[in-house]
């Protein structure tokens, strides 16, 4: 029997390591959240789908958050987060955002109750910013 | 049920996303895509996949320490990340879907998302109560914070963080922007408003007990704090706070939309000062840090923003530039049609009594910063930072004493101890929740376990199968099976699911091959790009391994060329033996794994494709 070079055995080490590579996924690149990188992220959607996309994504977190449970401090802070992933740090002047709890409180299957102490605690007051959430709110209940 | 053989359209040319119709129009009946990148050498070296609905693509990342998260990106920056500057092929397998899984599908995607970016903030809570206390010992102890506390904003206005000062300043010299801001804030709520203000979240700060969450109370009555102190006293901002490149010169239509720009974040920035948002004072500092920019930009003539880069920004050296001319003139030329467009779109969008539109605003100055950046690095100045660097502006400051809460040093000591086993409990909870196996949970098994969530919410096998059988043609089952393999999941769906059409988005540089050979001739072509000495297609990246042919566009050759390549990866290896001192074993490194990625090749495989460091993204 042909005896195995030692130059042999190590290639064919090193062919099933890179054969194993294959298995591995992406990695990322660093621990930073989305919202750190979203600046330089495409801006080839248009303004309107943008619109969509941040009030989808407020509509989205508002359900979640429901159904979880927080405090509205902790909301509040949560949203800051989520908007500024959208390049937005100063939410409470977008109504879009009203729009978008008022579909999450829909989506979420709030009862009116909730519908009322979450308006109450966000729009201090500012019936533009109530009716957006009513708004959101019966379009998402359909 | 028989796999249903998928109608495969496959489109060889170059094709971008202007041209590919995204999942799920309004009128058309939706449709999910499975997407395959193939493998390169770097990250994900053994390809990647994620699952698209419209814009949106959900994946799971490895992050370290060993864990899986579940990302969500729009689908352009996505192709752009692996098909150009990674130079991979981007593989979609298209399943036509009803309304309701597609929603179904899409929510749970969604909802796991939320739910780990809530649990990954929950830990980053825990940490930032363990380093606050940590902070605080040290401070009591009278040495460094190992771990300093960081605040973001405060860098427009001051060098270091510190504790805020309740008495005024000096009183600015003549009118300016921040100075016309606090009158309006007093005329609005009243004299004194701002110091009276100061006082109470003062007296706040310094009773905060330590309990679960302190820190980030902490952190937000200090940033406040600090916002308002430069409001009070009209701090002005300080160097290097704005882009160091002039802007282009403002039009005659946009001195007005400027002078609205001005008004509407003023009146923008008077609401925000008394809102009840715990985390209000970021957006106030950011805020009063554009109005000044703003303000310059209209006593200038000239646009003038603020920098938008993070400081550990990646960035290339001027020399590095000098090889890449055609490609950084590319990557200006978009960066000004960008902030056209961005330019356009704010004139639009700021009429008379509108708000303030601020995601426009941030589009700008990312736009805008582009521009500059590339046009300094290009005059041989300082090297480019890269467009992945760019965020929204922060400009953080280190906080090197940070005030006392009201402890002893036994009780920080005791909060501390409480701080270090909340945390560690915690992050225990997050690896049993998510930690990554490189077989068992990865990016291909998550994807199809949450499939297999969102079909039958009950944790049912058989009815999991049952209606991913109906709903997408079949079932990928991920345990006992090689699918956990992305290229081989890939496969799996498009022999498993109804798959109605298949595209493929071919890499940076086979896009350029084919759009060369039209104009120039295959033959000339092939032979020039085939090798990274002629090819001008590619540029060596730094971070690529040391190679000579390209494998990937040839196989009957492949194993020929990687014989070639093993012997330039040995020697390049050996000449980084001899320039180690210089270069801190980079040459030696990249001929070593240029042997490793070139073994394959032996045998027909193709893993390395080489990869970009920067590129435009149309």
């Amino acid at each position: 029997m042909k005896k195995v070079r030692p130059v042999q055995l190590l290639s064919a080490a090193l062919l099933i390591g890179v054969m194993l590579v294959p298995l591995g996924c992406s990695f990322s690149a660093s621990s930073k959240s989305s919202s750190e990188s979203s600046a330089s992220s495409s801006r080839s959607s248009s303004p309107e789908s943008k619109e969509t996309q941040y009030r989808n994504d407020v509509r989205d977190f508002t359900a979640s958050y429901l159904k979880s449970g927080g405090r509205q401090d902790e909301f509040r802070r949560r949203l800051g987060d989520l908007a500024k992933e959208h390049g937005i740090t100063n939410w409470e002047d977008s109504l879009v955002t009203y729009e978008g709890i008022g579909r999450g409180l829909g989506k979420a299957q709030a009862s009116r109750v909730e519908v009322d102490t979450y308006t109450a605690n966000l729009t201090n007051g500012d019936a533009t910013k109530a009716k957006a959430i009513k708004d959101g709110y019966e379009a998402e209940k359909g | 049920m028989r796999p249903r053989r998928a109608r495969s359209a496959r489109l060889a040319a170059v094709l971008f996303l202007a041209a590919l119709p995204a999942p799920a129009g309004a009128a058309a009946a939706p449709v999910v895509d499975y997407l395959y990148a193939d493998a390169n050498e770097g990250s994900a070296s053994g390809g990647h996949v994620a699952i698209r609905f419209g814009d949106e693509v959900f994946h799971y990342e490895y992050r370290a320490p060993r864990m899986i998260r579940l990302r969500r990106d729009d689908f352009d920056g996505m192709r752009y990340r692996y098909t150009i500057l990674d130079n991979r092929n981007l593989v979609l397998h298209r399943i036509p879907v009803s309304e309701d899984t597609y929603r179904r599908l899409r929510d749970e995607f969604a909802r796991r998302h939320l739910v780990q970016e809530q649990r990954l903030r929950t830990h980053e809570s825990l940490s930032g109560d363990r380093r606050l206390l940590t902070a605080l010992e040290a401070r009591l102890a009278g040495r460094p914070a190992s771990e300093p506390l960081v605040l973001e904003g405060v860098g427009f206005f001051f060098e270091e963080a510190r504790a805020p000062r309740l008495e005024p300043g000096p009183a600015p010299a003549g009118a300016t922007a921040l100075g016309v801001l606090h009158d309006r804030v007093e005329g609005a709520y009243g004299s004194g408003f701002v110091a009276e203000m100061m006082r109470q979240l003062a007296a706040e700060l310094l009773a905060l007990a330590p309990a679960g969450g302190v820190a980030e109370r902490y952190h937000d009555l200090l940033v406040t704090l600090l916002a308002l102190e430069v409001l009070r006293d009209a701090r002005p901002l300080r160097p290097g706070s704005l882009m160091a490149a002039a802007g282009p010169p403002l039009e005659d239509a946009e001195l007005e939309a400027v002078d609205r720009l001005l008004e509407a974040l003023e009146a923008s920035l008077t609401r925000l000062v008394r809102s009840e948002r715990p985390d209000r004072g970021y957006p106030l500092l950011l805020g009063m840090a554009r109005l000044v920019a703003l303000e310059e930009t209209r006593r200038s003539g000239r646009w003038t923003l603020l920098d938008a880069f993070a400081p550990d920004a990646p960035s290339i050296p001027a020399s590095e530039l000098r090889g890449r001319s055609m490609l950084t003139r590319a990557l200006l030329e978009e960066a000004r049609e960008d902030f056209s467009a961005a330019r356009a779109r704010i004139a639009a969008r700021s009429g008379a009594g509108a708000a303030f539109p601020e995601r426009e605003f941030t589009e700008l100055e990312a736009a805008g910063n582009r521009v500059g950046e590339i046009t300094v690095a290009m005059g041989g100045a300082r090297a480019m930072r890269l467009p992945s660097g760019l965020r929204v502006p922060m400009r953080e400051a280190v906080l090197a004493e940070p005030p006392m809460l009201p402890l002893a040093v036994s009780e920080l000591d005791r909060y501390l101890a409480h701080a270090r086993a909340r945390e560690l409990a915690h992050e225990a909870e997050l690896q049993d929740l998510y930690g990554y196996d490189l077989i068992g949970r990865n990016c291909v098994t998550e994807i199809f376990r949450t499939i297999d969530a969102a079909l039958a919410p009950v944790a049912d096998v058989e009815a999991a199968r049952r209606e991913s059988i109906t709903r997408l043609g079949g079932h990928v089952d991920v345990g006992g099976t090689l699918n956990f393999i992305p290229t081989v999941s890939a496969r799996a769906v498009r022999e498993t699911y109804a798959v109605s059409e298949t595209i493929e988005i071919p890499s940076y540089r086979l896009a350029g091959l084919a759009r060369l050979a039209r104009s120039e001739g295959a033959l000339r072509v092939r032979a020039r790009e085939s090798n990274t000495l002629t090819s001008t297609l590619y540029q060596r990246n730094p971070a690529d391994s040391a190679f000579l042919f390209f494998t990937d566009d040839t196989v009957a050759t492949r194993p020929l060329l990687g014989a070639i390549n093993v012997v330039a990866g040995l020697g390049a290896s050996v000449v980084g033996v001899f320039t180690l001192a210089v270069d801190r074993g980079d040459l030696l490194r990249a001929g070593l794994r240029g042997v490793l990625f070139s073994l394959p090749e032996l045998a027909f495989f193709n893993i390395r494709k080489g990869s970009l460091i920067y590129a435009p993204r149309r």
